[in-house]
């Protein structure tokens, strides 16, 4: 059991600088998601974690104590590759119990301590069998009996469910969260599924081109993004995004033209005057035949069955409304749309950084202003 | 339309190498065959049908002592060329991980032993065993003080001679199968390992070696057979001497025809050298993995 | 028959060479002689003379052949060549003459001339060479052409044979027998140099060249009936004195162990020429690689002298060499083959520097003036061709077998003779 903390830690590959220095504190117990798109250095970030490649600069520590100069196999993490990394020739129990082979217990004992993982994982009646008689969530439960056996420090995940269907990964999302509330480990948890790190992070870590874009709770990341980037990486679908005006000395926001009162507990800051960019989430956009709000065009609809969502077009710029499941609305068609701007982010359209976040923990109504 | 039964479609397609295998391969065989139920001659018109060149084989005294030499050889070089190419395959895997240069000069290198002809190879190491003064090895032993050694003149010697020439030369081909059999097993299977604290031993015994095994058995088939075969090699270092102690079953075959003149007689050595492969393929077939259950 | 493999190449070569021809076509790839000739012969030859791939070689055969055919008005030869696989060619040459589809007349390998001798194919040549020609044959040349009814029934145009090779500023005096021969080697191994090489390896070399110390002492490798008695009675003493000598040699120090290694005429020939050797025992023909080989004056210093023996009248020496021998009926044929023979004996060996085979032939071409010649001639006197025997082969690979096996100390000499008599016996049972 050990807090985490990586600071400054850079890697380059040749010419190619694929983490310029990253930073970041994980408190004991925690499990931290680190998502991005693919070729934003999480799993380099991660693998230099485990020690498997060298930082170019920086360090690492467990519990305070740097860790740098210790073979991975010196630091006491535990690692679930994305393809489990099984031994093919070694049983399940033998693999399960591959980490204790040094360990000062008797034959008795590794195989009690095997026994208990497997009961923990409901693996015990795939002891005897081989790798490559089980299946990929099989695979996936001895991988992980074979990194928790050992008690490790920091628990290292990367990518481990992208090789299951989608019905194997939601179960197995809950299985790995379920195992973290019994054996509660900080963790280390690297993926590009932004529904994985919703669902099971404690916090979620944000990274784009090797550089952390936020650091928040799932709630925070979704509702409160830092960066255009987050709010339209975020969600499915992605974050609308609308090009405003801010007045705040009429207390308007003008949008094509269209005006709009601006919710009183905006801050009073002059920094948010004139131009900004506007985000808001599909749910947060609603229509109607005529009332007022924004013109816009009907592109196309996609019935999910729990809702409908209606993708339109506002002066070239696209958009999406979550709306009721019975929604139906022919392709052309014109709307109005109706902004909640209580949940609305406000970005400054040069730096992309936000301006504006509402509080996510807030309700709706927006009675309460963000501090 | 209803489409052609593959099966019919097939044949005019496989008869072209079907009739070459059978003018090239099989009927050489039988003719082997035939011959060894003869008493043929080389330079003798008239042949009869006789079971003499087999039966006179049993209890042969040379039979016996080529035999053994052929035991020692085949297993020594095959023992030999697996290790060695393994060394080297695993040389080169790390090298090219650790993104060191070279590796491709390395690998070039050692097929150019491959592709050198048997028999020149055995006029190289010959050169390079010679005893004489001006010997290439025994000279840079000397150079460094040490006794020069009678590579070729010792029986026992000989027999190590003509091994490490045909381990030299087969080392590329096994080098060549296990590389790419390293190259398939998966990175990730060494991080796990690493990640368990393995060591380098713990890593080659549970990871490369378990996943090399079915490249090892087919190596070891082929080059078992091959060696087998070979004569060549040792025909040119040693023509199976001192005495007999490098004649090996292919070279005593070899010599019974083209020196002896007994054309039956070394059909039916043949034989007894095809039956030799096919029982050790057999052998070693049944040892492959039998694929996923 | 050594140089002929060694110029095995070469006959490849010449084989795929365009054909040598004469301003007035007279000689083809395929014929010599106008070709609407009345009369034609055919010849089976081997590549190294006419359609010699040597320019110079070839242009002189051609004349040779010019003159002869000039002199045989009315007949034309057609040429029919041999490749350099010489057993395989030879088998050839009694399978097609049995079949009726023989040459008139052929180039035959001494070694293989008792077989042809023994199917009957050879027709008599007697009629066209004067006794005083046959008289004049070397003893073992003249035993060989004669067939059982007392006919000569080829001509053995060249030989070869095996002497001692010395290094006469190690070795100034050649030694005469056995016994000095161990003495001077002894003297020259004293310096750190090898005394004396020669072949013990596996190869047909080594059994023919130590054939000679067997052969030396009046051993014989088969009875008048063709089987093998060296292993019996006083062959058997004969034998074992033989490998004895070749033992003393190695166990004294005289020879290296590592002879037993050497199975080729050119591992002796690059030892002398390294100066690492003081003698060897090699063939006649190495003279003129010596002096084509070494610098002049390293050359100089290496002298030839007939094989010692076990005492001073007692040598041998193995000899091989080719013949020419008609295969046909017609005795007008049969003429024009001797014709040929002779022109190949007579100024063929002149000009190829070939050993003839008549003492007369030495005195006779200014080829032949060298005293290295002298040495040859004299030695030829004891040569001894290998028995015209089909079990030779196998008595030869058990020699070699021997010599291995006794010399390396595998085996003493009286078990490995038991060794391979019974396996001389053995193939012989299965003959």
């Amino acid at each position: 059991m050990a807090s985490l903390e990586i600071k400054r830690i850079a890697k380059t590959f040749g010419a190619q600088s694929v983490l310029p220095g990253i930073s970041l504190e994980v408190p004991d117990k925690e499990f931290v998601v680190i998502l991005g798109p693919s070729g934003c250095g999480k799993s380099t970030l991660l693998r230099i974690v485990a020690g498997l490649e060298i930082a170019s600069a920086g360090s690492v520590s467990f519990g305070g104590a740097p860790v740098d100069h210790l073979s991975p196999g010196q630091r006491n993490v535990a690692m679930v590759f994305q393809n489990y990394a099984l031994y093919p020739h070694l049983s399940v129990a033998a693999n399960i119990g591959f980490g204790l082979r040094r360990a000062t217990l008797s034959r008795k004992e590794k195989r009690a301590a095997v026994q208990e993982i497997a009961r923990l994982l409901e693996i015990e009646s795939l002891l005897d069998r081989r790798p490559s008689e089980l299946s990929g969530g099989q695979r996936q439960r001895v991988a992980m009996g074979r990194a928790i056996i050992r008690k490790p420090a920091v628990f290292l995940f990367d990518e481990p469910l992208s090789n299951l269907d989608a019905r194997l990964r939601l179960q197995m999302r809950a299985e790995i969260r379920a195992l973290h509330r019994k054996l509660p480990t900080t963790t280390l948890y690297v993926t590009h599924d932004q529904v994985e790190a919703m669902t099971m992070a404690d916090r979620v870590v944000v990274m784009r081109e090797g550089r952390i874009e936020q650091i928040g709770t799932p709630d925070e990341i979704y509702c409160a993004p830092q960066s255009i980037f987050v709010a339209q990486f975020i969600g499915m679908p992605a974050m609308n995004i609308v090009s405003a005006r801010l007045d705040r000395s009429n207390s308007a926001l003008t949008i094509a033209g269209e005006r709009f009162a601006m919710p009183e507990f905006w801050p009073d800051e002059k920094a948010l005057d004139g131009e900004v960019t506007l985000g808001l989430r599909p749910e947060h956009l609603s229509l109607s035949r005529t009332g007022a709000g924004l013109r816009a065009n009907v592109d196309q609809i996609e019935p999910m069955g729990s809702e409908t969502l209606v993708y339109l077009y506002h002066h070239g710029t696209r958009l999406c409304a979550r709306t009721p499941p019975e929604t139906r609305l022919a392709s052309g068609s014109e709307v109005k749309l109706g902004l909640n701007l209580n949940r609305a982010v406000l970005f400054d359209p040069v730096t992309q950084k936000a301006l504006y976040r509402p509080n996510p923990y807030e309700s709706t109504t927006g009675e309460t202003q963000w501090k | 339309m209803q489409r052609e039964q593959p099966g019919r479609a097939a044949l005019p397609w496989l008869l072209p190498s079907f009739l070459l295998l059978a003018l090239f391969y099989l009927y050489p065989v039988f003719e082997a065959l035939r011959l060894a139920f003869t008493d043929a001659r080389l330079f003798d018109a008239t042949t009869t049908l006789s079971l003499g060149s087999i039966t006179g084989l049993w209890g042969s005294a040379p039979l016996a002592t080529v035999l053994r030499n052929t035991l020692a050889y085949t297993l020594g070089s095959v023992l030999g060329q697996l290790a060695l190419g393994l060394c080297i395959a695993l040389l080169v895997v790390r090298a090219e991980r650790a993104r060191l240069r070279g590796t491709l000069v390395l690998r070039t290198i050692v097929l150019a032993a491959w592709v050198i002809p048997a028999i020149a190879n055995g006029i190289i190491w010959q050169l390079l065993f010679s005893e004489a003064p001006f010997g290439a090895i025994n000279s840079a032993l000397r150079l460094i003080g040490l006794a020069p050694v009678a590579w070729l003149s010792d029986p026992g010697n000989a027999m190590i001679s003509a091994i490490l020439a045909t381990i030299w030369q087969g080392t590329a081909y096994s080098m060549i199968l296990l590389y790419a059999a390293l190259r398939s097993i998966d990175q990730s299977l060494y991080e796990a390992a690493a990640i368990d604290n393995a060591t380098g031993f713990e890593r080659f015994w549970f990871i490369t070696l378990p996943h090399l095994r079915p490249a090892l058995l087919v190596n070891a088939i082929l080059i078992m057979i091959m060696t087998l075969n070979m004569f060549d090699t040792v025909l040119a270092l040693t023509g199976g001497g001192p005495g007999r102690a490098t004649e090996v079953l292919s070279l005593f075959a070899y010599n019974t025809v083209f020196r002896g003149f007994e054309l039956g007689r070394g059909a039916a050595l043949s034989l007894l050298l095809l039956v030799i492969s096919l029982v050790l393929t057999v052998c070693l077939t049944l040892l492959l993995p039998k694929g996923r259950k | 028959m050594e140089m002929m493999r060694s110029s095995m190449l070469l006959a490849l070569l010449a084989a795929a060479a365009p054909g040598v021809t004469s301003a007035e076509e007279l000689i083809t790839r395929n014929r010599v002689g106008p070709s609407d000739a009345e009369n034609a012969l055919t010849f089976r030859l081997t590549a190294f003379d006419l359609y010699s791939a040597d320019a110079a070689t070839a242009a002189a055969f051609a004349e040779m052949f010019t003159v002869f055919i000039e002199a045989n008005p009315g007949w034309r030869i057609d040429t029919q060549l041999q490749t350099g696989a010489i057993a395989q060619e030879q088998a050839r040459i009694i399978e097609q003459t049995r079949a009726g589809r023989g040459p008139d007349c052929a180039m035959i390998d001494s070694s293989q001339l008792a077989t042809f001798k023994d199917a009957g194919l050879l027709a008599p040549m007697t009629a066209f060479f004067t006794q005083e020609e046959i008289d004049d044959l070397f003893p073992f040349v003249r035993e060989g052409v004669t067939d059982a009814n007392g006919d000569i029934v080829a001509l053995w145009w060249f030989t070869d044979l095996r002497v001692l090779y010395r290094d006469t500023t190690l070795v100034p005096d050649a030694p005469q027998t056995w016994a000095e021969l161990q003495k001077a080697a002894l003297s020259v191994a004293n310096q750190g140099l090898e005394g004396v090489l020669f072949n013990a390896g596996r190869d047909e070399a080594a059994a023919f060249d130590w054939l000679a110390h067997f052969w030396a002492q009046g051993g014989e490798l088969v009875d008048a009936s063709g089987r093998p008695s060296f292993f019996e009675g006083e062959n058997r003493d004969k034998f074992l004195n033989a490998v004895q000598f070749y033992v003393d040699l190695v166990e004294s120090g005289a020879a290296p162990r590592r002879v037993t290694s050497l199975a080729s005429y050119d591992d002796l020939l690059a030892s002398a020429a390294a100066g690492s050797t003081g003698m060897f025992i090699g063939g006649n023909w190495m003279y003129g690689q010596i002096q084509n080989t070494m610098p002049a004056e390293q050359a100089a210093n290496w002298a030839v002298s007939e094989l010692p023996g076990p005492s001073e009248d007692t040598r041998a020496t193995g000899t091989g060499g080719w013949t020419i021998a008609a295969l046909t009926d017609d005795p007008a044929k049969v003429e024009i083959c001797a014709g040929i023979a002779r022109l190949y004996a007579g100024p063929g060996n002149a000009y190829q520097g070939l050993l003839p085979t008549s003492a007369s032939l030495y005195a006779e071409y200014e080829a032949f003036a060298g005293p290295e010649f002298e040495v040859f001639a004299r030695a030829l006197e004891n040569g001894r061709a290998r028995p015209g025997v089909p079990i030779y082969p196998e008595i030869s690979e058990q020699i070699q077998i021997l010599l291995g096996n006794v010399l390396s100390g595998s085996a003493t000499p009286e078990a490995a003779l038991d060794a391979a008599a019974a396996e001389v016996m053995a193939a012989f049972e299965r003959l």
